[in-house]
């Protein structure tokens, strides 16, 4: 009996330990990558990603790629913050930052593309003029590109036309006024003009950021973030007010600080409310929702203020992108630039604009004809655009800023004045920024 | 047995796996934790710690947010005991007295503590909100008092309290457990002693339950203190910006922020550190206090 547990003993240990080195030696030479995006599950995206990178391992065997993708935020910033930390960069990445991203560069976290980029004419011509600029880090002091865009999000006024019509506005507001207008015509309707889940701070600072952008254009928003400009300034204190003012004229329901956005979803969804500042993404998500008003959503530019015209044609557009670490063995470089280029291919950004609408940042790209017209019309809107600019903390490397900034706006729209929210805004960022 | 027992060797190595796992989960991440907490740290594995002593701790007590975060977590400490040991042992004997439906208000009350805390956020969101179609709102408009409705979680007066509520429903039923695992240790010829001898009612409580259910209040009391001290996914899930003008923000709230999102290591360990020793003097302090009372033997 002894004898026969210290057998047993042995093969479990034995068991254990095989079950420890397999995957050491299943992997063999194999180059194995990691690809880490917000992109995972049921979604349309997640499965046109998990198939292309099922198709690029078939073409190359020699290159294994782990898909570490998670689609809820805080646990994907958890996932990666460790695996920066731990030095375990996963070898494509994204986060949303721009000038966030500099201490990574200057400390060798990411790569710097600009020799990738220009040692492949072909590849580097795919992404729209102007487009790699974006996540060129000069200006804050590290040389280089170092993410590749991969997604556009355009900013746009998302509306009801049954409601616009029942409350007699026959056209979409151009300017500011016309918005005013617009809302003041909604409310004697019984409608509310804008719905606003202002428990999730973003939804009022994407509010926020469209009336910058309309007032102080890209220039001025990167300058604040460069610290050129203050937010004490008056331009931008007028940003704030302005925005204050929209609560005031009753363009928001009652109690929309409260809610969340979820809540703004489903009441716009429904038909309660007459318009949601949003970006494009938000066309698929409504479109796969059993709205019975899909037919009656479209969508107008932010309007712009007509003491501004030099800004009118400045869109908010929020660009993501892919970042590649910049700890790779040469081996590993080779393989993550090859499943890059692999998935900025025309054929693969088309594959993935087709099953999940996701508007891109390359050339040549185009709606499929059986597209819903609301992402034709997203997709030729985002043709046209000459100007854009980013969210203003994109431009800040102050890493606080976001939270600060968000919730300030949001602590504004209850009791605060706006100069004291910008003398709060501009007292954290000089305690924070690098 | 006695012979395993006595032998030192055989104890250190049974003793030897859970140790391991205490140090490499518990004793190292807080020692870890209070060295990081001196250093200033950007969370990129290249980078180099940089020493700075104590200028992340200065740069905390100089910080109204984070000065804000400690009283309001005093405050949800202070009404937490007040709220959370009392009830759950009062519900604890009103079930040990009445014998009908025990199994069923045991369950009852002790299901909050099994679901998850953002089923159980979530849930209190519809109660607290905003509108008149929130739960709450619309109740105090049937009941005519529309001049009590409010935007519970946003109103600065209101949020704290709302958050303490939800906590106090999640826990409640587990200090009821404990009272009731307290109670079957308590002899009933003690209480029918009592009861000759003229303790009823209240009396009874004061004069009997309390002082023999003394060990398990001291160690709810404890788990309560030590609990609200470090909370973190209530107030995350209900008020994720920490509240209108910081009505909510917690030191768990700003430790995740600071280290997770604004990559400030040295700064979240440092916070992570006071909750530590205010735990360990609270607690401390706390047992100090009740432990004035003798002991009961019976």
């Amino acid at each position: 009996m002894r004898k026969s547990k210290k057998v047993l003993s042995v093969v479990m240990a034995a068991a254990l330990a095989a079950s420890v080195a397999v995957p050491v030696f299943a992997s063999g030479d194999k180059v194995k990558i990691t690809f880490m995006s917000r992109d995972s599950g049921d979604t349309p995206i997640a499965k046109v990603y998990e198939d292309q990178i099922a198709r690029f391992m078939e073409e190359n065997p020699d290159i294994q790629v782990q898909n570490d993708s998670i689609y809820e935020e805080a646990a994907y910033n958890n996932k990666l913050k460790v695996a920066l930390s731990t030095g375990e960069t996963p070898n494509i990445f994204y986060y949303p930052a721009i000038a966030g991203l500099t201490e990574w560069a200057k400390n060798g976290v990411l790569l710097d593309l600009t020799d990738s980029l220009n040692e492949d004419e072909e590849w580097k011509n795919t992404f729209l003029d102007g487009a790699l600029d974006t996540y060129d880090l000069s200006a804050y002091g590290a040389d280089g590109i170092y993410a590749l865009p991969n997604e556009l999000n355009v900013d746009a006024v998302f509306y009801n036309k049954a409601l616009f019509e029942k409350a007699g506005i026959t056209e979409t507001p151009e300017t500011m006024d016309d918005l005013y207008d617009a809302v003041d015509k909604l409310k004697e309707a019984g409608i509310t003009p804008f719905g606003v889940g202002g428990k999730n701070t973003w939804v009022m600072g994407h509010i926020f950021n469209n009336i910058l952008a309309k007032r102080i254009g890209t220039e001025g928003i990167i300058q604040l973030g460069t610290g050129e400009k203050s937010w004490t300034d008056e331009d931008v204190v007028e940003c704030l007010q302005l925005t204050k003012d929209l609560k005031e004229k009753g363009a928001f329901a009652e109690g929309f600080e409260g809610m969340d956005y979820n809540t703004q979803m489903n009441q716009f969804l429904t038909g309660e409310i007459a318009m949601i500042s949003h970006s494009s993404p938000i066309i698929p998500e409504m479109l796969s929702s059993e709205s019975e008003i899909l037919d009656d959503i479209s969508f107008f530019p932010f309007p712009y203020f007509e003491d501004k015209p030099e800004f009118k044609d400045t869109h908010v557009i929020y660009t993501s992108g892919w970042m590649l670490s910049g700890t790779m063995s040469d081996e590993e470089k080779e393989a993550t630039l090859k499943l890059v280029k692999f998935m900025t291919t025309p054929e693969s950004i088309q594959e993935r604009m087709d099953a999940a609408m996701r508007v891109a940042p390359y050339k040549d790209i185009t709606a499929p004809e059986d597209a819903p017209e609301i992402f034709k019309d997203m997709v030729e809107y985002t043709g046209t655009i000459t100007k854009s600019v980013g969210e203003y903390f994109d431009y800040d490397t102050c890493s606080t800023l976001v939270d600060t900034s968000r919730n300030g706006i949001l602590n504004m729209m209850l009791s605060e004045s706006a100069e004291d929210t910008a003398a709060a805004i501009q007292a954290d960022i000089d305690a924070n920024r690098p | 047995m006695e012979k395993i027992r006595k032998n030192k060797k055989t104890i250190i190595l049974f003793l030897f796996p859970a140790v391991i796992l205490y140090l490499c989960f518990e004793v190292i991440p807080v020692v870890m934790s209070i060295y990081f907490s001196f250093n200033d740290w950007p969370g990129i594995q290249a980078v180099p710690l940089k020493f700075v002593g104590l200028e992340n701790y200065r740069n905390l007590f100089q910080n109204a947010v984070f000065l804000k975060s400690l009283q309001n977590v005093f405050i949800y400490v202070i009404v937490s005991v007040v709220l959370q040991v009392p009830l759950g042992f009062a519900l604890g004997l009103l079930i040990h007295h009445f014998k009908k439906g025990q199994r069923f208000f045991k369950a009852a009350f002790f299901i909050p503590m099994i679901l998850s805390v953002t089923a159980v956020a979530l849930l209190w969101n519809f109660i607290y909100f905003p509108t008149e179609k929130g739960i709450l709102n619309s109740f105090l408009i049937k009941l005519g008092l529309q001049d009590f409705t409010q935007q519970w979680l946003v109103n600065p007066k209101t949020s704290l309290l709302c958050l303490i509520i939800v906590s106090t429903w999640t826990s409640v039923g587990y200090y009821m457990i404990i009272c009731l695992a307290g109670l079957t240790s308590v002899p009933e010829s003690v209480i029918e002693a009592g009861q000759l001898d003229g303790a009823t009612g209240w009396k009874k409580i004061r004069h009997l339950y309390i002082p023999m259910l003394w060990d398990p209040i001291k160690m709810s009391t404890i788990m309560v203190i030590t609990g609200v001290l470090k909370i973190f996914d209530t107030v995350y899930i209900l008020t994720p910006t920490g509240g209108t003008n910081n009505s909510t923000v917690v030191p768990a709230l700003l430790m995740y922020n600071e280290a997770y999102r604004y990559g400030h290591y040295g700064t979240g360990s440092a916070i992570a550190t006071v909750i530590f020793v205010l735990s360990a003097l609270v607690s401390v302090v706390s047992l100090k206090l009740m432990n004035r009372r003798e002991s009961i033997e019976y």
